[in-house]
């Protein structure tokens, strides 16, 4: 059962790994709204028990304008959790072979995006307190080569995580950064060369974690009272394989 | 006996050389023997570095260059080939003038972004389109970005310069990984260096000085010259060669929790 004390707000930009968090939260008993800028899909598409809200993340003021719309359906958020890789950014390419228009709307659209959705959730926990967490792909911690607008971009957002963890912290905002094995948020990334870990083990536990069942639960956690303690922290859930000094 | 210098025949390029911290790398560089171009916002700042360089008997080329705009990040380059003959080095370190303005996460605004934004990661990417051939026919050649700690623990001052500069270590570690096999070397550093900014500010509060010195176990901030653009003069020489991918602290100890 969830321990949340209000709604958990889930927005993806971009690769949809949305739908598999939420669906998780909702079966744990969270109150979810997910707000996603992908494409219009069946209602039954949208787990159970789940608010679907269309959502633009090409401003400030759009993004806010969602959090309005959820606020209205699920209530006040007690956790917002946040996750934006566009699909611009997952076409494996040599740097010298990017566009400026590949590279901005693959790098620069990520980063603002991510802004836009701390800034959003500033605006409805800064006097309430509450939790943030973005989710990435663990990717850039060692850095994908011909993904290097990804690769920036993603430690961009960590970056902002970290500053804004330090700015907000006194207020009661915890924000925090789960760094997930990519094949557990996609199966598009089984198809691209991802950087492995040399080693005669090179994942201890064999396998990349389950989405909905084992970092879902590590998600809440962090919006839980226990998890209070954590903030501006970088959570790396790959089964064990890159081992962060 | 005349002891060979370290970069002797290279040609490197070094962005937002016109002071500070670009400024101590750029006359580092040429002090081990490289041809430098100075590439500078303005050039009468990037002619004091000049004149620096050439008072020691440096070989250097000015050119005024916007890194943010692509053409001149690749006119600054074609600079460095009709001048020099070749590339071997870039020196990613101009940052914006607002980079270490105090800013709240909620007061960001698009423009506050997008000029920080343009000057740390647009002009790397710019630069590194332009420079990989040339980087590549080098057979030794060197992608360097001044990242900064801030990247590293997450600075509160300022959450954009923050975002920017891990930015940059990402990008370091993933073209360390594209670029490996063409023998280029790609690492980011992150400096403590005395700028005139630092030391403009630690006179008018000689308390916080006192404070931050504390903290640090050196002491002390870098010299620009003697110890931050040595640093990269030593990433840049063969010496280093088999160094890629990594965020080097250059702050006399101030952050050790990697």
């Amino acid at each position: 059962m969830s321990e949340q004390a209000g709604a958990i707000y889930v927005l993806t930009s971009g690769l949809n790994i949305g739908s598999t968090i939420c669906a998780s939260l909702a079966s744990r008993g969270a109150r979810v709204a997910w707000l996603t800028d992908g494409p219009d899909e069946p209602a039954a598409q949208t787990p159970a028990g789940v608010i679907r809200i269309g959502a633009s993340f090409a401003s400030r003021a759009a993004l806010e304008q969602a959090f309005a719309t959820a606020r209205e359906l699920a209530g006040d958020a007690s956790q917002v959790v946040l996750s934006a890789l566009p699909h611009a950014a997952l076409q494996a390419q040599d740097i010298v072979s990017s566009s400026d228009d590949t590279w901005h709307a693959a790098c620069g659209a990520a980063m603002k995006s991510v802004l836009y959705g701390l800034q959003a959730s500033h605006a409805r926990m800064a006097r309430r307190g509450g939790s943030v967490v973005v989710v990435g792909p663990t990717l850039s911690l060692a850095g994908a080569p011909q993904l290097v607008a990804l690769s920036t971009a993603v430690e961009g957002q960590r970056g902002l995580v970290k500053s804004t963890a330090r700015q907000w912290g006194t207020l009661g905002m915890r924000v925090n950064w789960v760094a997930v094995a990519p094949r557990a948020l996609a199966p598009l990334f089984d198809g691209l060369s991802l950087p492995v870990k040399a080693d005669a083990v090179p994942v201890a536990m064999g396998r990349a974690p389950d989405l909905g069942r084992e970092i879902v639960p590590v998600i809440e956690f962090l919006g839980s009272a226990a998890g209070r303690a954590m903030t501006g922290a970088t959570l790396v859930l790959d089964g064990g394989e890159w081992m962060l000094p | 006996m005349t002891a060979t210098r370290l970069l002797e025949g290279r040609t490197a390029i070094v962005t937002g050389a016109g002071g500070g911290i670009g400024r101590g790398i750029a006359q580092a560089l040429a002090a081990e023997g490289a041809h430098v171009v100075i590439a500078a916002r303005r050039a009468s700042t990037g002619n004091e570095t000049l004149a620096a360089i050439q008072a020691e008997g440096g070989s250097a080329i000015v050119v005024e260059t916007d890194v943010a705009q692509r053409p001149a990040v690749e006119a600054a380059i074609a600079a460095a080939l009709a001048s020099f003959g070749g590339l071997d080095i870039v020196v990613h370190n101009a940052a914006s003038g607002h980079s270490s303005r105090p800013t709240k996460g909620e007061d960001i605004t698009d423009r506050d972004w997008d000029e920080q934004s343009a000057i740390a990661l647009d002009a790397a990417f710019y630069l590194a389109r332009a420079a990989f051939a040339h980087l590549r026919d080098s057979g030794r050649g060197r992608f360097i970005i001044l990242s900064s700690a801030q990247a590293l623990h997450g600075g509160s001052m300022n959450p954009i310069y923050a975002s920017v500069k891990s930015a940059q270590r990402g990008m370091a570690k993933a073209l360390a990984r594209e670029w490996g096999p063409h023998n280029i070397t790609v690492n980011a550093v992150a400096p403590a260096g005395e700028t005139d900014a630092a030391k403009l500010y630690f006179e008018r509060n000689p308390q916080i000085r006192a404070q931050i010195m504390s903290l640090v176990p050196m002491r002390r901030l870098g010299e620009l010259q003697a110890d931050i653009g040595a640093a990269v003069v030593a990433l840049c020489s063969h010496h280093m060669r088999f160094v890629t991918g990594q965020t080097l602290p250059v702050d006399g100890g101030a952050y050790t929790a990697l």
